[in-house]
């Protein structure tokens, strides 16, 4: 097998599953006719098939739609998930462009900042803050956002230091350019392929973290379905029902699986450690 | 050396101490008045009092965090108002379940990962390669909780082999004397108990290793095939050593620094893991001590164990760290030891 046929394996794979996934979060609910939230206790625990009014995927212990559920749960999972990158992503790049451009003390101190955050072990902070803010949309966006704006951030201030070194640069500050000016127009742009590397494997981590909490009842309230949710409630029920298990889990495995594709694909394609020039 | 490992150690109390102000900060931060935060929701006028006393809530905010900081230097944060015990005394009861499930995990991982990954490195583009590839790809992939499911539906609904849950089986007695329940069996000659521990432990730590069997095995194929670019290896090919003597005695060696680095690197995956697998094991250790006590917003207990984890979290780093010294001579020799 060469090499480009690899590649092109991982693509071809990697956007098929999220191809399948964007599908079931657009058209899902069309497909089904039943609402995510309809309970039809004479029809609960209904296996998968297409002979047992209209829910081809099954239906849980209170007789709601897994189909529908799964297209619910994959809207909020990509909403959250693209905020949480969003976030971090635009956040991160600039704290480390800055922080790099400053140098110096500010530097130090914008720096030991990152180094506490990062002493935290993954997810740990996150849990913290939901305990003590209490579960909300808004609070396990903050709360899952809050260390993964660490590796951009870390990329930003590399190009930063390197950059503010060049002719370039300091060219541009004898013209009067202000950091707001260097940073948009001479960091930033230099970026951009680092960055898209890592907003792919860091809405992979997203999309996990999130199910995994709201799988321990503590991210998404539930009465939002989510895959994280229907499998923790399900998870009584499985014996003899396996489909309440198997549905979202697979929902978060090809969306997963599919994301880290993409950024294995994409970090071949665009070399980031040549784009960003670190020498 | 010994400088140089001292240095690195001292360097962990800055980090803690930042550690505890951004959760203090946090604490504060929350929505409602902390004191109301830190007792159950029954608590009486006088309790209240009580609280706001012992954390020094009517002091200004900096007397607040050193009497907060004091007060975990003195491994005091109060009672756990859902289990009326002392925080980190309850802690201290959960802690060897966590890490017998914790270092079991990472050895299984360890032990099927390393080899497969020489073995993909050995055999780079071929099958097996790829197979390997895939199958590290699949494996972080896969949300933990989901295969601890089927793993459950699997071998304990469908095939009756394995327990669903649960440390020792119902009526089964042990006495404990480090909690580590392989470890007290043997002490106790209670060999006979081996078999059943062993079973209660296998669909966990399965679960735990296998999200990190993937990410190891690849860094160690990275590592294998970096070190076989380097020229000594070239120079003992063209000096006419064997496959297998260059593969011993050069090869890995020189890839055991990168690979002490991902066992490093996993700590968090394997605390976050831990947390979750826990979980879904019923598995009585710290990781279902959080889940139960942010349930029922316990904060005095959701704080002692988040302290404990992250303390727990930057020493080993620091271990790891003082490996690195001793097991790579080059960053020995730029420390100036």
């Amino acid at each position: 097998m060469r090499k480009s046929d690899f590649l092109n394996a991982k693509f071809i794979i990697g956007a098929s599953c999220l191809l399948l996934i964007l599908t079931l979060a657009i058209f899902g609910n069309v497909i089904t006719g039943h609402d995510p939230q309809e309970q039809d206790l004479m029809s609960s625990l209904q296996p998968p098939g297409f002979s047992n009014g209209g829910y081809y995927l099954g239906t849980d212990h209170l007789g709601r739609d897994i189909l529908a559920r799964m297209a619910s749960g994959a809207r909020v999972s990509i909403v959250i998930a693209t905020a949480i990158v969003l976030i971090s992503g635009v956040f991160g790049v600039l704290y480390g462009a800055l922080s790099g451009y400053w140098g110096g003390f500010r530097d130090i101190v914008l720096q030991k900042i990152v180094e506490t955050f990062w002493a935290f072990p993954p997810i740990l902070l996150a849990l913290a803050i939901l305990a003590f803010f209490g579960q909300s949309l808004a609070n396990i966006i903050i709360a899952l956002a809050i260390q993964r704006w660490i590796p951009y951030c870390r990329i930003a201030r590399a190009q930063a230091l390197v950059l503010r070194n060049r002719e370039f640069v300091a060219a541009s500050q004898i013209m009067g350019a202000g950091t707001g000016w260097v940073v948009t127009r001479h960091i930033l742009p230099n970026l951009l392929s680092a960055a898209i590397v890592i907003a792919t494997f860091s809405m992979a981590g997203a999309i996990l973290a999130e199910a995994s909490l709201s799988f321990l009842g503590l991210g998404v309230p539930p009465e939002i379905p989510t895959w994280g949710g229907m499998l923790a409630e399900g998870r009584s029920y499985v014996v003899g029902a396996w489909w309440i298990a198997v549905f979202p889990g697979l929902g978060i495995f090809f969306t997963v699986l599919g994301l880290n594709l993409l950024g294995d694909w994409l970090r071949d394609l665009l070399d980031p450690k040549a784009a960003l020039n670190l020498r | 050396m010994v400088r140089a490992i001292a240095w690195r150690v001292a360097g962990v109390v800055p980090v803690l101490f930042l550690v505890t102000l951004v959760l203090f900060l946090l604490l504060r931060l929350a929505p409602g008045d902390a004191a109301d935060l830190l007792v159950p929701d029954d608590a009486s006028e006088a309790e209240i009092l009580r609280i706001r006393e012992r954390w020094g809530l009517d002091r200004p905010l900096l007397e607040q965090y050193f009497s907060f900081l004091l007060n975990l230097l003195k491994l005091d944060l109060g009672r756990s108002y859902r289990y009326g015990a002392d925080v980190f005394e309850l802690i201290a009861s959960r802690v060897p379940a966590t890490i017998e499930l914790a270092t079991l995990a990472l050895l299984a991982a360890s032990l099927i990962a390393i080899p497969l990954g020489i073995l993909a490195a050995l055999r780079k583009g071929t099958a097996v390669d790829g197979a390997v590839s895939v199958f590290a790809i699949a494996g972080v992939s896969t949300p933990t909780f989901w295969l601890g499911i089927l793993l459950v539906l699997l071998f304990s609904a469908e095939l009756h082999l394995l327990p669903s849950g649960g440390r020792l089986p119902y009526g089964v007695q042990l006495p404990e004397r480090t909690g580590l329940h392989l470890v007290d069996a043997m002490l106790a000659g209670r060999f006979d108990l081996l078999g059943l521990i062993a079973s209660q432990l296998i669909l966990p730590v399965m679960t735990l290793a296998f999200s990190m069997v993937g990410i190891i095995s690849r860094i160690t194929r990275g590592a294998i095939i970096d070190v076989a670019q380097e020229e000594f290896i070239t120079t003992s090919v063209a000096k006419g050593l064997t496959r297998g003597a260059i593969i011993r005695h050069h090869l890995l060696p020189n890839a055991t620094v990168p690979i002490t680095t991902i066992l490093g690197l996993e700590l968090g995956v394997l605390i976050s893991g831990s947390i979750i697998v826990e979980v879904v094991f019923s598995w009585p250790g710290l990781g279902t001590l959080l889940y139960q006590s942010i349930s029922v917003r316990d904060i005095p207990l959701v704080t002692g164990i988040v302290v404990t984890y992250t303390t727990l979290f930057i020493l080993i780093n620091v271990v790891i760290d003082v490996i690195y010294f001793i097991i790579d001579p080059r960053i020995r020799a730029s420390q100036g030891a």
